[in-house]
């Protein structure tokens, strides 16, 4: 069924190229009460450390014109819980499964990725390199090409699994980054986690979030999302992972245009619980109309557009 | 919870800022609202702005009854009943009779009633401080249904803060008014009235909801009177359905999810001072 969807990113085969991003699902618990989940390509988890995060002090959400300001702090119950008590559900479900991990040294990284070794039902290991280097005065690993390397290189030799390293785009030039992770053995790219911002409250005349600077996503960041996914593509050969302000299939094509294999929706789903269902169909009707064989035959088309 | 498409009824402006609108709900519930519980409603025409969905408490919650109510195919009536105050309620108040509206719920866990609060047959006290009033009229219906004594203790800055005082007299024993402007009942805070009117004994449990520095009163006040309740929080959202993590607060349990675990929680497990 829906075979003229279905995309590989290496050596994972996904049903159809829609993901959901990490940390705007959970484990699937909830979603499941309002559709079918298993129609999705793919499940990205939220994102998984070693120890139990309890996250940061709220309020942790801002809503901000066509975007979303979130500062969650990675809250989620440590590697060992996720394998007892969401895994097994996880597994229960047909379709993929993505692991997000993070770690704040390297070691973690390479112990949650040990730990997950031993687990069947994960796919592949998506690597938030986003959060704050303990060793490096608090630096994002994600925001350096070497500290970007070297953790991929690091879970890497701990990990049969495909790894998808997810890029922060709070840098100045991401194919750097994306050029590093590739050198150092990364399956696939995915971008864009969030663009740091903040948002003030007049009344209280305090920052909105508990944290003062939360993460942007949505509808706001798609432009921004779908360069770096054009610059990426032309940078590396592995496949990209896309998102960023996803909310319909139109916005899922634009993706796979600008070079993505596969595409993400994350705050999409807040706006529009039941996005997926649709955007799947608009999908189908979409290669029909156009006469496409494969999905895959569009990543990265819109490249071509100045030799036509 | 579903997502499906509500039919408004009909939509009445109370005073300058208040909005009481009634839906109906075209779907079969495989579990009922209960009261405590909330919606999200979607507050645009389409597109994706505003992006995030609006929680609102159920107001009144009961089966079509009405002839009207059979012709646009309800199986249940919603009520909600809110204050304008930003984009979002703005566009809401605009809505007329037979628009639809993209509707999620019921959401969250509601009130526990009494004989799940394994509570003697005595009598309960609803705390409400302004705009907190909805979900304890949706709770104070079904008490008076089960045939429990209902007190109620409601606030607001001024008179035209206070709604629905009529529906409420007939549903509760007593009815205590207080505003801080002193323009209907007493002059003062909800609090002040309740450590005047209530001793230790004189009610088996409390629900409240209101403005946080208002229940943290009226928590702080109760355990001092050893009476049990439960709070109704509010905290801002975007899933509403507990997978974002973004509408926590503090417990004794640690962080929990107002929209999941939530908006109801027992009295003596949160923790509302930063
Ligand atoms: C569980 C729950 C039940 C509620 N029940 C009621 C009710 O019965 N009647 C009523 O009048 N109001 C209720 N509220 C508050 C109501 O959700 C807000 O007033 C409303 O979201 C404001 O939206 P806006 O676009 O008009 O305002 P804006 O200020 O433009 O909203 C901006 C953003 O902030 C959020 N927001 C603003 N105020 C609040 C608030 N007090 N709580 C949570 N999020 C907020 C909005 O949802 C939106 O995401 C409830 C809130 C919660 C969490
Ligand atoms: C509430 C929320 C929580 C998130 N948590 C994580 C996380 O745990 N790990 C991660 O790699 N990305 C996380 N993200 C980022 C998203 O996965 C995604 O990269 C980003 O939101 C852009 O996509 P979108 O606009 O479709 O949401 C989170 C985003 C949101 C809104
Ligand atoms: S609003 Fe997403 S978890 Fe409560």
């Amino acid at each position: 069924m829906n075979n003229h969807l279905s995309v590989r990113i290496g050596e994972v085969t996904l049903k159809n190229p829609l993901l959901t991003a990490s940390g705007t699902f959970g484990f699937a618990r909830e979603y499941s009460e309002l559709f079918d989940v298993s129609l999705l390509g793919g499940i990205v988890v939220k994102g998984i450390t070693l120890q139990p995060k309890e996250g940061n002090p709220p309020p942790r959400i801002a809503e901000t014109p066509s975007g979303l300001l979130n500062a969650i702090g990675l809250q989620n119950p440590g590697v060992r819980r996720f394998v007892t008590e969401e895994l097994p559900v996880l597994r229960r479900i047909d379709t993929t499964v993505i692991a997000n991990i993070a770690g704040s040294t390297l070691e973690e990284f390479a112990e949650i990725a040990k730990i997950l070794q031993a687990e069947t039902g994960i796919a592949a290991l998506e690597l938030n390199i986003s959060c704050p280097n303990v060793r490096q005065g608090g630096m994002a690993f994600g925001v350096h090409p070497e500290s970007a390397a070297k953790v991929t290189e690091v879970v890497k030799k701990h990990t049969t699994l495909p790894v998808w390293v997810k890029l922060s785009p709070n840098v100045t030039d991401i194919t750097e980054i994306a050029k590093a992770v590739e050198e150092a053995g990364a399956d696939a790219i995915t971008l864009i986690n969030t663009l740091l911002g903040m948002a003030i409250d007049l009344e209280k005349r305090r920052p909105v979030l508990g944290n003062i600077f939360g993460g942007l996503s949505g509808p706001a960041v798609k432009p921004v999302a779908l360069r770096m996914v054009w610059q990426v593509y032309e940078a590396v050969k592995i496949p990209i992972i896309g998102m960023g302000g996803v909310t319909s299939a139109r916005d899922v094509l634009e993706f796979i245009m600008a070079g993505a294999s596969a595409v993400a929706i994350g705050t999409g789903l807040f706006t529009q619980p039941l996005a997926p269902v649709g955007i799947l169909q608009e999908l189908e009707e979409f290669l029909v109309k156009e006469d496409v064989a494969q999905i895959t035959e569009l990543t990265g088309v819109a490249h071509n557009f100045s030799a036509r | 919870m579903v997502k499906f498409q509500a039919l408004v009824i009909n939509q009445t402006c109370l005073g300058e800022e208040f909005f009481h609108l009634k839906l109906s709900t075209p779907v079969v519930q495989s579990s009922p609202a209960l009261p405590g519980q909330f919606i999200h409603i979607y507050c645009r025409e389409s597109g994706t702005d505003p992006l995030l969905p609006r929680p609102l408490s159920l107001f009144r919650i009961y089966p079509r009854t009405t002839a009207a109510d059979s012709e646009v195919g309800a199986r249940e009536i919603w009520e909600v009943l809110y204050k304008k105050v930003g984009k979002g309620t703005a566009w809401l108040s605009r809505r007329k009779a037979n628009d639809a509206l993209e509707v999620l719920g019921p959401l969250g866990r509601g009130f526990s009633l009494p004989q799940e609060t394994a509570g003697k047959p005595g009598r309960i006290l609803l705390i409400a401080g302004g705009i907190g009033m909805p979900p304890l009229f949706a709770l104070g219906e079904e008490l008076s249904k089960r045939g429990r004594e209902v007190i109620l203790f409601y606030g607001g800055r001024s008179k035209q803060d206070l709604l629905f005082l009529q529906e409420w007299r007939d549903l509760a024993s007593q009815v205590y008014l207080v505003t801080e402007d002193g323009s209907i009942g007493r002059s003062g805070l909800v609090t002040d009235l309740l450590r005047e009117k209530v001793q230790p004994q004189s009610a088996d449990f409390y629900y409240a909801c209101g403005p946080r520095p208002m229940l943290q009163a009226v928590q702080d006040l109760m355990n001092r009177l050893a009476i049990p309740g439960e709070l109704s929080l509010e905290e801002r959202m975007a899933c509403g359905v507990g997978a974002c993590l973004g509408c926590v607060t503090r417990t004794t349990h640690g962080y929990k999810r107002v929209c999941r675990e939530g908006p109801v929680f027992p009295a003596d497990e949160v923790i509302l001072d930063e």
